[in-house]
């Protein structure tokens, strides 16, 4: 009989791969001097990505008096946090299309919880002093939590009241409950997800330590505690992906990398409410003219 | 059945026949519940945080942000519907969860229900049933017709307060 590990290595096989040019978008904007100029290249070379760039920008959501049909006008218009989220939307459309079921999430719950975690990651970075990561940590706050969907079918064939059974949120976090359940979870699962398509290191890093970023290696704990506490400030506001929804653990190590940061937590909280009310209410009108 | 569905920030009243007011995803927000049984009017407000001193122009395009801007608010909406505070209605509070914090630096979830519970008792109410704290989120809703007040959370089930 195999274990739920090798079960778990079969279904990231079988997931349609990433595409090459998510892939190299991907890795050039996760460093922190990247060229516009190198981000329009690959863009154009994308149809459907370039396609969906411009039916976007010529929706409702962006009320423009004459019509934008070339690449470059519309990346600077959109900027770069929309071309990511498209980027990333597209490219992992089997990740955020689906509802989580073992999760009991509802069909947007992993994307909106990925969009706001990024939001939040990017405003803490921002208003540190290395304001350089802020574009990779909302890239990391976008792919976080994609072990979550291999994970969910797991969970999805356990009693209904595990959560119960172990505690959750008392006596245990969800991570730790995962791991008894399942000897995994969904960050060591993204973790090989994230290997598997050749993300690069530090989008691997944050994947799988965004639950226990002081385990992270020196170089990558940084982002991994933006990223850690951008996760639980999603959630906080009440985006989280379903039944795990608060039952983490905030590692106090933070202090060490953001604790003037998090002085003004309610703040930090309204400019994320704003920042993420502002883009759903574009997707919104967005959708009404297109089908993305 | 109607369905009015609050969002963060909103303030909700209502006292037509078969409506229910309903929030969802209430993480460390608050949501309260006004209740008048005899003569059918519900109330709901989806409180995010304690002082509206934080962000002054957030509290005046969405007063049910804050606690000390929505519980006024809240009551002054009953009151239009014919509900005057003491001995007229029940309060109710759900939600104020927190994240698993040793160091109880995110405990906004607490601030918030304990503000809350502040700015009722400067208007002589109390709440009669709290759904408060722990760590999971709650979708809550209130029915005209019966009063009653609902509360769910994923993996938990359903349950009445």
């Amino acid at each position: 009989m195999k274990s739920i590990v090798e079960e778990v290595k079969e279904n990231i096989r079988d997931m349609k791969p990433v595409s090459a040019n998510t892939t190299r978008i991907i890795n050039l904007v996760s460093t922190t001097d990247y060229k516009i100029g190198d981000l329009l290249k690959l863009i154009e070379m994308d149809v459907s990505l370039s396609t969906q760039c411009l039916r976007i920008l010529n929706s409702a959501a962006y009320s423009l008096r004459t019509p934008i049909m070339s690449i470059d006008r519309a990346v600077s218009y959109l900027g770069r946090k929309v071309i990511l989220d498209l980027v990333i939307q597209l490219g992992f459309n089997e990740i955020y299309s689906v509802p989580l079921e073992g999760y009991k999430g509802e069909q947007e719950a992993l994307w909106e919880h990925s969009l706001r975690t990024a939001i939040a990651s990017r405003l803490l970075v921002q208003s540190s002093s290395h304001k350089e990561t802020a574009d990779v940590a909302y890239t990391a706050g976008l792919l976080h939590d994609i072990g979550k969907i291999i994970i969910s079918h797991f969970l999805a064939k356990q009693p209904s009241d595990t959560l119960k059974m172990f505690d959750v949120g008392g006596e245990i976090d969800f991570t730790t409950m995962e791991s008894q359940m399942l000897e995994t979870n969904h960050a060591e699962v993204g973790y090989m997800m994230a290997v598997h398509w050749k993300l690069p290191d530090l989008l691997q890093m944050v994947i799988r330590y965004h639950h226990e970023p002081s385990k992270a290696p020196t170089e990558f704990k940084r982002i991994c505690f933006a990223v850690h506490l951008g996760d639980i400030l999603a959630m906080m506001g009440g985006y989280g992906t379903g039944c795990d929804t608060l039952a983490y653990r905030v590692d106090p190590e933070f202090k060490m990398y953001f604790n003037s940061e998090m002085s003004n937590l309610e703040k930090l909280l309204i400019d994320i409410d704003t920042e993420f009310r502002e883009v759903l209410h574009k997707t919104l009108l967005a959708q009404e003219n297109t089908d993305v | 059945m109607k369905t009015i569905m609050v969002g963060i920030g909103g303030i909700a009243v209502s006292n037509k026949p078969g409506e229910i007011l309903k929030t969802m995803g209430l993480g460390s927000c608050v949501g309260i519940l006004a209740v008048s049984v005899q003569k059918k009017v519900v109330g709901m407000a989806h409180i995010a945080l304690s002082d509206s001193n934080m962000s002054l122009e957030k509290a005046k395009s969405l007063p049910g942000y804050f606690a000390d801007t929505g519980v006024p608010m809240l009551l002054n909406e009953m009151k239009k519907l014919g509900i005057n505070g003491h001995g007229d209605m029940i309060i109710k509070l759900a939600g104020g969860a927190n994240v698993m914090d040793p160091c109880d630096l995110f405990c906004i979830g607490k601030r918030n229900v304990l503000s809350i519970r502040k700015y009722l008792w400067q208007n002589r109410l109390a709440p009669r049933t709290e759904d408060v704290g722990g760590s999971f989120c709650r979708t809550v809703w209130v029915e005209v017709d019966t009063g009653k007040v609902f509360l769910s959370s994923p993996g938990r089930g359903e349950w009445e307060i």
